[in-house]
């Protein structure tokens, strides 16, 4: 990889689901590019094929067509075990649901340090946990915290350990605008820590801190920004 | 942070449900595989204990008779006699069998005839003088019984006048031994036999059939015996009985051993005149106790090959049960497995996870399947002794089924894990792909033709003979009823598949519900159709075939005596009245001839020999009414079994009368034995053709009240045939216990199949609560929904309960011909249907169904709307 390559590319990726047999698109021809330090946000109304993307890009599915590379490592070619290995290294994923992305059993700080373990990382959790404002909650269970503050963990778990692409996927669906305006920030902290932030939404308040937007319709890119 | 693992094994706390189905899923695994072998030990102890309790025990034991001579012989001079040699006989015999378990100790009997004198009646004087140890405790004291002296029995005392304190003379040959009567006790004919006695039976009571006297027994001292017997010197037997207490297979070998070993010094012992078989002390050494532990394994190893099988379906059944919960693992870890593989954790590592956190609920049902199959043993085993060899490898099978139950769960868990994300697009199949279910249906074929087919195994060192089912009859029925319930399943899946694309008419909306929740999950519908199908399969099969066999077998027997008991006659006497309506006078001649055949004729009243005769209804030909019907007639009617060939109109002769007959040809009569044809014509014509032709009573019922009954009306019996007698020489204890545990098997996959729907119902209970509110929303209430989960969870399985009494009734009509034991004897196969059988099962699948319905609806509405609506994932 050079320094000046993406941390995520993909180029004319194209899916489709099955539906009682009947082929349905989802993605048609989808390229772009993710550069770190930078939160790069996938627009586009309900439908539009962004958790699909989303997740063709995370590696946990696997495109019909097009490629997709992250660190210039190209992962359609790849066997499902080393897609896995690429999956644990380099890429953080945080689902739309909060429930969806943490163990109820963890504090917070054991999930950041289940998050680096799992990456072959040590250190701290701390510092990361400060920086997204969770440090007076690190011994906390997910239970005992908010909708905003789980969402915020969920982040830190996936930047455990510094995977240089951060995927996620309409981090804000169900948070209220305060909860929404700290998860945001912890975005912004993120990129700024020199990950490559990718993220699925329609909320505006997402849209306003993007470095670049790219808009999905109908499961094609229509560029906006 | 602590390391995974350490918290791992406490996780499965949180999810008490899902701990109670891995833990039964490997109860379920462990119970078959730990209950094979402590089944077989079971078996075999059983087995022994039948064959030793069968026989006389002291003669199963050890039983020594010789002769004490009480003067030295020409033939060895400086031998010890009398008492010494006893004594010393004694002593050898505890030296050389002393240290075997489950022997009695010793017991020295002297047997000889006396006169007792004097007498009231001196053609009544002879008794049989026996001195044996521990008699006293084995007989019923009348009056004295202190003191040295004769003990005579009540009778004898009676007859003769005498009394305790009597002065008599015991007298044989020249000796005369003067003593007093020191006891009087019950005369042994008069009292229930005693195991203590049963040596003696044939001494006591006479041998059957013979005319020999019989006389009473009375007992003497040892000494006083001998001296009584005077030169002659009397008959001795050493004996030691078998304790059954605790007696084992196993256990039993070593006394088996160390008594031929005594046996062998017998013949050729280094002190001649102690043991040797030659003049003049006798010498013949009687113990069965080897050929019992002989027959017993034989037993054994014609069980270990269906049982075996047997256990094996039984636990593969089990590991289906665990891989569900392992399957059911993974979907309550359903969130926590995504987010771990969305992480890049692998399969292996999450079925390592399932694993760890399993491990203690598996090792609990691990424990309480050894446990369950122990105590299921010992309590409705063949016997609750089983050898420790088969403890230990019932503890190895539990513990193998511990690590394969991990293994599945770890398996399953991993495989579903490893599928949350990043799967490879699904390949189109090809059509007309061959089906997999047909690898188990081609496994069927294959057993049925390379496994053994024999029903008998047989010794290798010739004690016999034991009969078994032949384990193709087990396994390859098994293997065809899961392959063809899989491939039920595949249509099952198949059709509903089809069904949820086709337009939907509006129904009442319990069935609506019902029919769309099948069909919308046509993977799992499809299995419970198939998982209730096997057990009813194997359960029908099962009792069809221990009904078939039996039926069989009993058919076998009363077809070659005629019925449940023919007692021949010295004359024709009248049928007593006590057996009246079940019993009919027939006369049997051996040496017929019909055309150049030689042939039994029997001749029979028409009118009461229906009610006498065994029939069964399913045996082949006209009814055995029909054929009394036609034995009347001009030329006279007449029946025929066995022949070849049959021209109507042959003529019967008898001596030198000539009969023409109007034969009927028929597959079967009562009372057709091996050899030759028999003709049952009206015993008239027999009277007619041959006075002196056997007199019979034939009767039903229990040949020992027959006997009875026909001794107390004086009939003058000379012999009596039991059909019962026909199959005992045969040992059929392994066909009895193969078919406890097809029984136990078949109980244990309905286990299974409720296990299975329970995790079913709980795997869709969220689904459940919420379409419950919704319903009641729309104004549809409980008893619409709980009538819509009867009909969903009741249909299935009432469409599993009738595929599987499809598939049993293919299975029996491929395999009935095999179910005769004894292919040699006719008839063949009757075939018993279980219809009782199948009313439980129907009626414990209609309750299955119900209660289970009842259980998911009771908790379908307890939920609150507040919750479910707030419950997103």
């Amino acid at each position: 990889m050079t320094p000046a390559s993406p941390a995520l590319r993909c180029a004319g990726v194209s899916h489709s689901y099955h539906v009682d047999g009947a082929p349905v698109r989802a993605l048609t021809g989808v390229s772009l590019t993710a550069p770190r330090g930078a939160v790069t946000v996938l627009a586009g109304p309900s439908g539009s094929g962004k958790s699909t993307l989303l997740r063709i890009l995370g590696c946990l599915d696997r495109p019909e067509e097009g490629s997709v590379e992250v660190e210039g490592v190209e992962t359609a070619a790849l066997s499902t075990r080393r897609r896995r290995a690429l999956r644990r290294a380099r890429i953080g994923y945080v689902f739309q649901d909060p429930a969806d992305n943490l163990l109820g059993y963890l504090t917070v700080a054991e999930h950041v340090a289940l998050g680096a373990r799992l990456r072959g990382a040590g250190g701290d959790p701390a510092a990361l946990l400060d920086a997204l404002g969770l440090g007076s909650r690190a011994g906390r269970r997910p239970a005992q915290l908010s909708g905003g503050e789980q969402q915020r963990v969920a982040l830190a778990f996936a930047a455990a350990g510094g995977p240089p692409v951060l995927l996620a996927d309409e981090p804000s669906a169900q948070l209220d605008r305060a909860a929404t305006g700290l998860v945001v920030g912890a975005l912004r902290e993120l990129a700024a820590r020199g990950h490559a932030v990718l993220v699925s939404t329609h909320d505006p308040e997402v849209l306003a801190v993007a470095d670049e937007v790219i808009e999905l319709v109908d499961g094609v890119r229509r560029d906006t920004a | 942070m602590p390391a995974p693992w350490s918290r791992a094994p406490l996780m499965l706390l949180r999810r008490p449900v899902v701990a109670l189905a891995v833990a039964v899923g490997a109860l379920l695994v462990a119970m078959p595989a730990a209950a094979a072998p402590l089944f077989l030990s079971s078996a075999g102890n059983a087995t022994l204990r039948q064959l030793v309790d069968a026989s006389c025990t002291w003669q199963t034991g050890m039983h020594l008779a010789g002769a004490v001579p009480t003067r030295p012989t020409p033939e060895a001079p400086g031998d010890p006699v009398g008492e010494d040699l006893v004594d010393r006989r004694v002593e050898l015999v505890r030296a050389r069998t002393g240290g075997l378990d489950h022997l009695s100790e010793p017991v020295v009997t002297l047997l000889t005839p006396a006169s007792v004198g004097p007498a009231a009646a001196p053609d009544q004087s002879l008794v049989t003088l026996a001195a044996r140890d521990g008699f006293r405790e084995h007989v019923d004291v009348v009056a004295g019984g202190q003191g040295r002296g004769l003990w005579l029995p009540d009778r004898f005392a009676g007859l003769q006048g005498l009394s305790v304190g009597d002065e008599v003379t015991l007298s044989s040959g020249d000796a005369r031994v003067t003593m007093p009567v020191a006891a009087v006790f019950r005369d042994l004919r008069s009292v229930p036999e005693l195991p203590f006695w049963c040596s003696l039976r044939e001494t006591i009571h006479g041998a059957p059939l013979s005319d020999a006297p019989v006389f009473p027994m009375a007992f003497v001292s040892r000494g006083d015996l001998l001296a009584v017997a005077g030169d002659t010197g009397a008959s001795m037997w050493i004996e030691r009985a078998v304790d059954t207490g605790g007696l084992t297979t196993v256990g039993a070998r070593p006394s088996a051993d160390g008594l031929e070993r005594l046996r062998a010094d017998t013949v050729g012992s280094p002190e001649p005149g102690l043991f040797d078989d030659s003049a003049p002390y006798g010498g013949v050494f009687t113990s069965s106790l080897a050929d019992k532990v002989n027959r017993s394994e034989l037993v054994l190893a014609a069980l270990t090959g269906t049982v075996g099988p047997l256990a094996g379906a039984g636990t593969v059944a089990g590991l289906v049960i665990a891989a569900a919960a392992g399957a059911f693992w993974a979907d309550r870890r359903r969130a926590e497995l995504a987010v771990l593989s969305a992480r890049g954790v692998g399969p292996v590592a999450l079925g390592g996870k399932a694993a760890l956190e399993t491990a203690g609920a598996v090792a609990l049902g691990a424990v309480a399947g050894w446990a369950g199959a122990r105590g299921l043993v010992a309590a409705a085993g063949p016997s609750p002794l089983v050898t420790p060899g088969a403890t230990t490898a019932s503890l190895v099978a539990a513990a193998t089924a511990l690590v394969a139950a991990l293994a599945v769960i770890a398996g399953v868990a991993g495989f579903r894990a490893g599928r949350l994300h990043d799967t490879r697009p699904a390949r189109r199949r090809r059509r007309g792909r061959v089906p997999w279910e047909i690898l188990p249906l081609g496994a069927a074929v294959v057993c049925w033709f390379a496994l053994d087919a024999e029903v008998q195994v047989r010794a290798a060192d010739a004690v016999g003979t034991v009969a078994r089912i032949p384990p193709r009859l087990i396994v390859a029925p098994i293997l065809l009823a899961i392959g063809l319930a899989m491939l039920g399943a595949r249509l099952v899946r198949w059709t509903l598949r089809r069904l949820r694309s086709r337009p939907r008419s509006m129904a009442r909306p319990a069935v609506y519900l019902a029919a769309r929740r099948v069909v919308a999950a046509p993977l799992v519908a499809s299995v419970l159709v198939g998982a209730t199908a096997v057990p009813v399969a194997l359960a029908g099969y099962g009792a069809t075939v221990t009904g078939s066999v039996d039926r069989t077998m009993h058919a076998e027997g009363q077809l070659i005596v005629g019925t449940d008991a023919v007692l021949s006659l010295k004359e024709r006497t009248p049928v007593p009245p006590e057996l009246a309506g079940r019993a009919s006078v027939v006369t049997r001649y051996v040496d017929g001839r019909l055309g150049d055949t030689t042939v039994h004729v029997l001749g029979v009243d028409p009118e009461t020999f229906a009610g006498a005769a065994f029939w069964d209804p399913a045996l082949p030909g006209p009814s055995l009414n029909e054929v009394l019907g036609q034995l009347s007639g001009e030329p006279t009617g007449a029946a025929v079994a066995g022949m070849s060939s049959v021209d109507t109109g042959s003529v019967l002769t008898i001596r030198n009368e000539r009969r023409e007959l109007d034969l009927v040809d028929v597959a079967q009569l009562p009372g057709k034995q091996a050899g030759y044809p028999l003709v049952l014509v009206d015993r008239a014509l027999l009277d007619e053709l041959a006075p002196s032709a056997q007199p019979q009573l034939w009767a039903r019922g229990d040949p020992g009240e027959i006997v009875a009954a026909a001794s107390a009306a004086g009939l003058p019996v000379s012999a009596v045939a039991r059909a019962e007698d026909v199959q005992a020489s045969g040992v059929y204890a392994g066909i009895t216990y193969t078919f406890a545990f097809l029984a136990a098997v078949s109980l244990l996959t309905g286990v299974v199949i409720v296990v299975g729907l329970l995790l079913y119902l709980d795997a869709r209970s969220r689904a459940r609560r919420s379409a419950s509110v919704l319903l009641r929303r729309m104004g549809i209430g409980a008893a619409a929904h709980w009538r819509a989960l009867l009909l969903e969870v009741g249909g299935l399985l009432l469409a599993g309960f009738a595929t599987g009494a499809a598939l049993a009734a293919a299975v029996i009509a491929l395999t009935a011909a095999d179910y005769d034991l004894n292919p040699a004897t006719s008839p063949g196969t009757l075939v018993a249907l279980p219809w009782p059988v199948f009313a439980v099962l129907a009626v414990a699948t209609a309750l299955t169904a119900v209660l289970a319905s009842a259980a998911a609806q009771r908790a379908a509405s307890a939920a609150r709307p507040s919750g479910v609506l707030r419950d997103t994932r």
